[in-house]
Parts: structure tokens; sequence; C-alpha cells
């Protein structure tokens, strides 16, 4: 069957992906410098306790023996340790990603609301004023260094006119009980509307400034595809039998242009999670991008790798859900008639 | 009684004028036919009846049943639009949305109108196995591309006759089909509007398909009508030298098989 194949096909790609991922991820340990037996050891550690630590991980043993050792620690979730925290990589990041998410998602929507509608009307109203405005303002949200927008974000709307706080997640002396991990769920959940207002406010700047770079891409698509749509004759027919502008617009060809917005929209996703690097610092924020921050300051090369799986992972599982997405919504798909989106081996050969 | 009166229509793109004073008329019930070779602006005038087309300034005069749409309202265009004139155009492919079901097609014009989902289901299951779409019920839900050209070509023709306009504008419904399913395609036609008394305008650049459906013809070249006559008469004396080139071209059983078809060069000559 057709569904069973692609669906297959795709989770094998994810699968050849996630290989990939990890194998460069080994390289990266082996390569970089810095003696992982002298890490693990640590500092003060004698030569004989650096010769135990070696025998210990494996050091000695055939690249390929490594890798597998590698591979199927990485596949139990075994990460390696901080040599900072001292704890297991994948718990610190259980701890921060969630507020990453919490992030992402904030944007994404933001992302969603602005650059979605910017796209559909600038399409409907091509040429005109309101198109022209509409790239002005998506080609400023796009040009703009992520770090610089948000730091003028906090100098006028913070620190200037006091709209918003200033940077952190709630306010000085606030707590939240430690239910999911995302501040704002947890605020909304200890049934206190101050702390969830204080948790809400905390998190638009920080998640404003993410989306402005993504808002000119996902804008421009929309625009691109609503343009198709809008021209096609299935639309022009609609109108023919009577249908409402809105109505001809958003049920015939927005319908039509999701198939290119959820590729899109699945492809920011990872890179959001990507570039909360640059914000959450911005912002004295929790969250995965903080933590590399620090993991490469304090030169902690396993948790700079595992932080780099992982966003690797997500990247992945968005990836594999947009495909399933694109099932559901192109059922030309779902024959096998619609190209699906190009995979690397295929686009190899 | 005519049903649409057209009156010294002129349309342009910004600078150019393409159609030049168009008269034509389509009585109530009748199929009237639209001849004329590519670029005579056959397609720009059946537009200009419904005002699809935002780029084209029209002026003269467009009248259903003594309605003025040239000129109307937005409000008022919606309201002729499907209800009371409905379009068919030349693709089946690109015609139909290909990510609805095509039963949700054929239904819209219905839920649109206030319809009931269910009243509409069942009327569009109705229409459909009408025109000839076997196990109707079943195929409701299919999308576009699981169907054949000629298939995809009913459904359109059913989204636009659904909710009984008087006119059906059909604009080369079957140039894009195979020369079998062609005729299929234009008798259902015929006998649909024959049926619900539904009057149609047929563009074709093929007089060959004009004689068996047509009541009248009107044939246009270069943005201009150049002779209007019923179909008999059409081809037994036609009056423009054009419409005689145009006649010479068409193949016909009972001519001579040694006699050679006219050229285009040669209708052009002779019409000059
Ligand atoms: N949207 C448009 N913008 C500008 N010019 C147009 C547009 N649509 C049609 N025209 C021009 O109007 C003239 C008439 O075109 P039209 O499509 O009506 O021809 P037609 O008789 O339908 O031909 P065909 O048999 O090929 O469909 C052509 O010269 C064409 O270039
Ligand atoms: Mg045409």
């Amino acid at each position: 069957m057709n569904v069973a194949r692609y669906v297959a096909r795709r989770l094998l790609l994810s699968g050849v992906v996630f290989f990939g991922l990890v194998v460069l991820a080994f390289v990266l340990v082996t390569v970089l410098p810095g003696d992982p037996a002298r890490a693990a050891a640590g500092r003060n550690a004698t030569a004989a306790q650096v010769a135990e630590a070696r025998e210990r991980l494996g050091l000695d043993d055939p690249v390929l023996v490594q890798f597998w050792h590698y591979l199927t620690n990485v596949l139990q979730g075994d990460l390696g340790n901080s040599v900072f925290t001292h704890r297991a990589v994948l718990a610190d990041i259980a701890d921060v990603l969630p507020s990453s998410l919490e992030l992402v998602a904030a944007a994404m929507l933001i992302n969603i609301v602005i650059g979605v509608p910017l796209g559909v009307l600038a399409a409907y109203r091509r040429g005109r004023t309101l198109d022209v405005m509409a790239r002005i303002v998506a080609l400023l949200g796009a040009t703009m260094p992520v770090f610089w927008l948000g730091l003028l974000l906090q100098l006028v709307l913070s620190s200037r006119l006091g709209l918003f706080p200033l940077y952190g997640q709630l306010g000085f002396g606030e707590r939240v009980p430690d239910i999911t991990g995302v501040i704002t769920i947890d605020a909304l959940l200890s049934g206190d509307p101050a702390l969830f207002s204080s948790a809400l406010a905390h998190l638009i700047l920080p998640a404003l400034t993410l989306a402005a770079s993504f808002i000119a891409v996902i804008a421009r698509t929309v625009r691109s595809s609503m343009i198709t749509s809008l021209d096609a004759d299935y639309v022009t027919l609609a109108r023919a039998t009577g249908a409402g502008e809105l109505r001809v617009v958003v049920r015939h060809a927005l319908r039509n242009a999701l198939v290119p917005m959820s590729t899109i929209l699945g492809m920011q996703l990872g890179w959001m999670l990507g570039v909360t690097v640059l914000v959450e610092s911005t912002f004295s924020r929790q969250g995965i991008g903080a933590y590399m921050v620090d993991a490469v300051l304090q030169n902690d090369l396993y948790a700079v790798i595992g932080s780099i799986l992982v966003i690797g992972v997500v990247f992945i599982v968005t990836n594999l859900v947009v495909d399933l997405v694109q099932l559901w919504i192109n059922p030309r798909l779902r024959d096998g008639l619609a190209p699906a989106r190009p995979a690397a081996p295929e686009a190899v050969r | 009684m005519t049903l649409l009166e057209i009156r010294d229509l002129k349309v342009s793109y910004g600078e150019r004028e393409v159609v030049h004073g168009v008269n034509l008329s389509v009585g109530a019930g009748c199929r009237t036919a639209l001849v004329g070779e590519s670029g005579s602006g056959k397609s720009v005038t059946a537009r200009a009846v419904l005002q699809l087309d935002v780029a084209a300034s029209l002026s003269g005069s467009v009248s259903l049943k003594g309605q003025e749409l040239v000129g109307a309202k937005a409000s008022e265009l919606r309201s002729v639009r499907g209800s009371r004139v409905g379009l068919v155009f030349q693709d089946p492919l690109t015609s139909l949305n290909p990510v609805m079901t095509i039963g949700w097609q054929i239904m819209q014009p219905l839920v649109i109108r206030g319809v009931k989902k269910k009243e509409a289901r069942e009327r569009g299951i109705a229409l459909l196995a009408r025109l000839g779409v076997k196990d109707a019920s079943r195929r409701f839900d299919d999308y576009p591309h699981q169907f054949s050209g000629g298939m995809r070509q009913r459904v359109v023709i059913a989204i636009a006759v659904i909710a009984e306009p008087e006119l059906l504008i059909a604009d080369e419904p079957t140039t894009a089909l195979d020369v079998r399913v062609q005729a299929q395609v234009l008798d259902l036609l015929h006998e649909v509007a024959v049926e619900r008394g539904m009057a149609v305008l047929l563009i074709t650049h093929d007089l060959g398909v004009v004689a068996g459906f047509a009541d009248d013809v009107v044939v246009m070249r270069h943005g201009r009508i150049v002779e209007t006559a019923p179909v008999a008469q059409l081809f037994a004396d036609p009056q423009h030298p054009y419409t005689k080139g145009l006649l010479g071209a068409v193949p016909r059983l009972d001519r001579d098989p040694a006699q050679r078809l006219v050229s285009v060069e040669e209708i052009e000559a002779v019409a000059g």
C-alpha cells in the first residue's frame, strides 16, 4: 500500500539521518582537542588514574568498537557526563529543554499568527501598497540580527516604556511548582492568575525576538503559494459559483497553500530551536541554547555534543511529523502521485 | 424571450482593447455557439458576463433578463454567479481543487446557499449519477486525481449546474478531452440543458461540434462579431467570407475525399 510504503520510507530516512548525526557527534568527540580520559578522571588526577579512566572509557579500543559503544550509549540515552555539573548530560538537558520548547512554541505561534495572514494579504493585494509594506516589514525582521533586535526591544519596550519585564522567566521572588517544567503551564496549573500573567509577560519579548527572522520566510512562502492558487482555474470557478471572497481565499486557496506552508513551518521549528542560543542568553532564560553557550565557554565537550544531538533529534522528529501531516493534507501523496519532499538519498542519485 | 443580451461590449486590458463592440444574445432555453479562431476574443467575451477577470475593463452592456451587469455591485454579481449563470472551463485538470474531494466541491454551491449538508450531498450524488458517473455515491468522496479527464469534466459540469442556473457558459468544455469522450460530454451537456430548460453559450473553435448542438451560431473574429445565424442557415448559406472559409476547414463525410481542406492562410486571404 502506498501509505504504508510512504511512512516506512520516511521512518527509514529519519533513521538514516539520525545515524549520520550520531556519526558526526562521535567524530566530534574523538577529533576535538582535549583528552576525555583526563576530563573524566578530573583535573588533579594522577597519571595512573588517567590511564585507568582510558581503560574504563575504552579509549584504546579500535575506532569501530568505540563507535559501537558510543552508538549503544546514545541509544540508551547516555550522552556522557558534564564535567561542569557532574551530572548526566541528558538529565541536564531534560531540565532545560522544556523552557526552550516553551520559547519555540510561543515564537512559532507568533510566526504563524503574523506571518501567514501577512503572506495571504500580500498575495491577495499583490503589487499594491499593502504587499509592498508587508515586504518591507518582513525584510526588516529578517535582516536584523537576532541578538541586536533582542537588545533593541529590551531597551525600548522594557527599559524605556516599562511594558515588559527586562529579562528572566518570572518576577523576583516568584516561584512556580515544578510540574511540567514549562513555566507558563506550571504557572497556569498553580491557579494563580498573577503568576501566570507574569510568566506570559516574561515570555513575549524573547518569543517575538526569536520569531522576527522567521516571519519573513513564512510570509514569502505563503505569498507565493497563495498567488499560485489564487490564479488557478479552480479558484476562478469557485468565484463563478458565487462563493464569497473570504471562503474563496481561505477554503479554496489557502487550503492548497497548506502543503508548502507546513513543510516550511516544520523546518522552521527545528531552526528556531537552534537559534534559541542567541535569544536565551540575551534574555537570561533557561534553555538548551543557554546551556550550550555555557558548555562551550566551559569547554564541556559532552554537554555541547549532547545538546547538538538533542536539537538534531527534535529536528528529525518535527520533520517526521511534517511528513505525516503532509500525508493528511495532500491527497495526491496518499496515492503516490505527488512528489514527496525530496529525500536526500534520492536527490543524490 | 431573450435571457442574455450583450450590447456593444468592449473589453480592454490596460491600453489594449481586445473586444471591440460585440452584440450577442442568447434566448432562454436556447443553445448558442460562439465560434472563431484562437485569439478572436471568445473567452474574454464569455468571462465578461460574470466579470471574473479583475484586470479587464468593460464598457457597453451585459444584461440578464433586463438586469444590467456591467458596473453592477459586487454583491449583485455574486447573486448572479452560480445561481443564474454557471461556468465551465476548458481544462478539467485545473478546474478542480486538487486537495478537496469532488463531493465537497459539488456541494459547495449549495452549501453557500444555506442548503443542509445532508440534502446537498443527496442532490450532488443524484446529479453526478445523472451525469454518467458510475457508482456516484461511492466516488463522491474521491479526489480529482482519481478521475479520468472525461469524468472530471462531468464533475465540473455538476458544480456549474447544481445551483440550477438559467444559463451555462461553457468555454471549450471538450477541447482537452479525447475525441470519443468529447462527443459523450457534449451529448450529455445537451441532454441536461434540455431537461432543465437551461440556456447554453458554448464556446468552441470547432464548427464540427456546433451542428448537432446549437440552435444559433455566432462567429467572431479579431474581437468582432462577423455573422450571427441559426445553425442550419449558417451551414447552408454562410454570408461572410470568413465563415465560408471556416466551413471549408471542417472535415465532412459528404464531401469528395479528394477535395483538400481549406487552410487557415487561405481563409485569411479570402476574409481579408
Ligand atoms: N488576462 C489577459 N490580459 C491581457 N490580454 C488578454 C488576457 N486574456 C486574453 N487576452 C487577449 O485577448 C485576446 C482574445 O483572447 P481570448 O482568450 O478571448 O481568445 P479566444 O478566442 O478565447 O481564443 P482560444 O480559442 O485560443 O481560447 C487575445 O489577443 C489575448 O491575448
Ligand atoms: Mg478561449
